[in-house]
């Protein structure tokens, strides 16, 4: 065999053995965490419904409706953004909107900061008073426009939806 | 024992990777605005650096020269996914602040760096110690900045923001290459325009 092929060959395989070394190790990791990664990651979705709702709601009760409790109706939608779905929850009370919240999302980390409580998402819904869009005059927000508009749009789509909600709330 | 201290202050002081070299400095701006979030940064890039350092070490005679790179990225990588996995089950609160960095740290050119300059040309235990003064310079750099940053952020808002991480990193270069300068007693040589650039070899900048 010439030298040149076996110096190859000697590459490929001291490179596909450590992969095969790698990806077992990667697979050993995952199957000792992945149980506590989805329990942080729902515990993490709780939390928000919590901050935005003030109970502890587990998500799509009935089609949209999340939690209907005492005037408070919170409404999940799910759009895309740049990374997939994400889930978008609006609460109302008493027919006002009076919060938007993404509890689950796979935007781009350092992107999706505008859905921190404390950042752009926060003032969505003091904004907003009426039924339609108004209040808040944003098309998108700059670096981010795919998932502020995921969530505008879900915004519009759980403020039609609300219409249909409360009477069966009410009920 | 003395070899050893001599080896580790060599690569946590004066090869510092951040300050002496101008490496990983992209993470040191984003992250640092806090101590906790340096903290959590310099945690995970040290236990990938040790990590992949021994890693290498122990594979340098077994892995041609030709696909070292791919081997050392390969390394680094699974180290970083697992330090990653690991973050998001048991240190989920700090994951969150700092998910994003904590998966670039593969692509920090710093660890990359000592595999390539280090850690293939010498045995386990010199080139894991190089890796752990490597380590405790890039935190001592992050921790700095960390601290100074959240410091002034009260005051001065600026400090927390990304600008600010640049001037509060220039200035404590600036402070670091005085204190230096006159312990070294080198003969001041009057540079045409005042350059702002380094002479000094191997201070090169990159992100």
């Amino acid at each position: 065999m010439p030298a040149a092929l076996t110096a190859a060959l000697r590459g490929a395989l001291v490179l596909g053995g450590l992969m095969a070394v790698a990806g077992l190790g990667l697979a050993l990791v995952n199957a000792g965490t992945a149980t506590r990664i989805e329990e942080n990651r729902r515990a993490a979705r709780q939390a928000v419904l919590r901050e935005l709702t003030g109970l502890d709601v587990e998500m799509a009760t009935h089609q949209n409706v999340v939690a209907c409790e005492q005037g408070l109706v919170a409404l999940a939608m799910v759009e895309r953004g740049y990374g997939g779905a994400m889930d978008v929850v609006a609460a109302f009370r008493n027919g006002r909107l009076v919060g938007v919240r993404v509890p689950r999302h796979t935007e781009t980390p350092g992107f999706a900061d505008i859905l921190a409580p404390a950042d752009w998402i926060g003032g969505l819904g003091a904004a907003a008073g009426g039924t339609a869009l108004g209040g808040a005059d944003i098309d998108a927000v700059t670096g981010a426009t795919i998932t502020s508009r995921a969530v505008l749009r879900a915004r519009a789509a759980a403020i039609d939806r609300y219409g249909e909600a409360a009477p069966w709330c009410e009920r | 024992m003395v070899r050893t201290l001599k080896l580790v202050k060599a690569a946590a002081v004066e090869r510092n990777a951040a300050w002496a070299q101008g490496l990983g400095l992209c993470p040191l701006f984003a992250v640092t605005t806090s101590i906790e979030n340096a903290a959590a940064l310099a945690a995970a890039s040290g236990v990938v650096l040790v990590g992949a350092a021994a890693a290498v070490a122990a594979l340098r005679s077994l892995v041609p020269a030709d696909v070292r790179l791919p081997c050392f990225v390969l390394i680094i990588a699974t180290l970083t996914a697992s330090v990653t996995m690991l973050a998001e089950a048991f240190a989920f609160d700090v994951y969150t602040r700092v998910a994003l960095f904590l998966q670039l740290v593969v692509t920090n050119c710093m660890i990359l760096g000592r595999m390539e300059q280090f850690a293939s040309r010498n045995p386990v235990p010199r080139a894991t110690l190089d890796a752990l003064g490597t380590a405790l310079g890039f935190a001592f750099a992050l921790l700095a900045l960390g601290a100074v940053r959240e410091a002034l952020a009260g005051a001065v808002p600026l400090a927390a923001l990304a600008p600010g991480g640049f001037i509060v990193a220039g200035l404590l270069l600036a402070l670091g290459r005085a204190a230096t300068a006159r312990t070294r007693r080198e003969p001041r040589r009057a540079r045409p325009g005042g350059g702002a650039s380094s002479t000094r070899p191997g201070s090169q900048a990159s992100a």
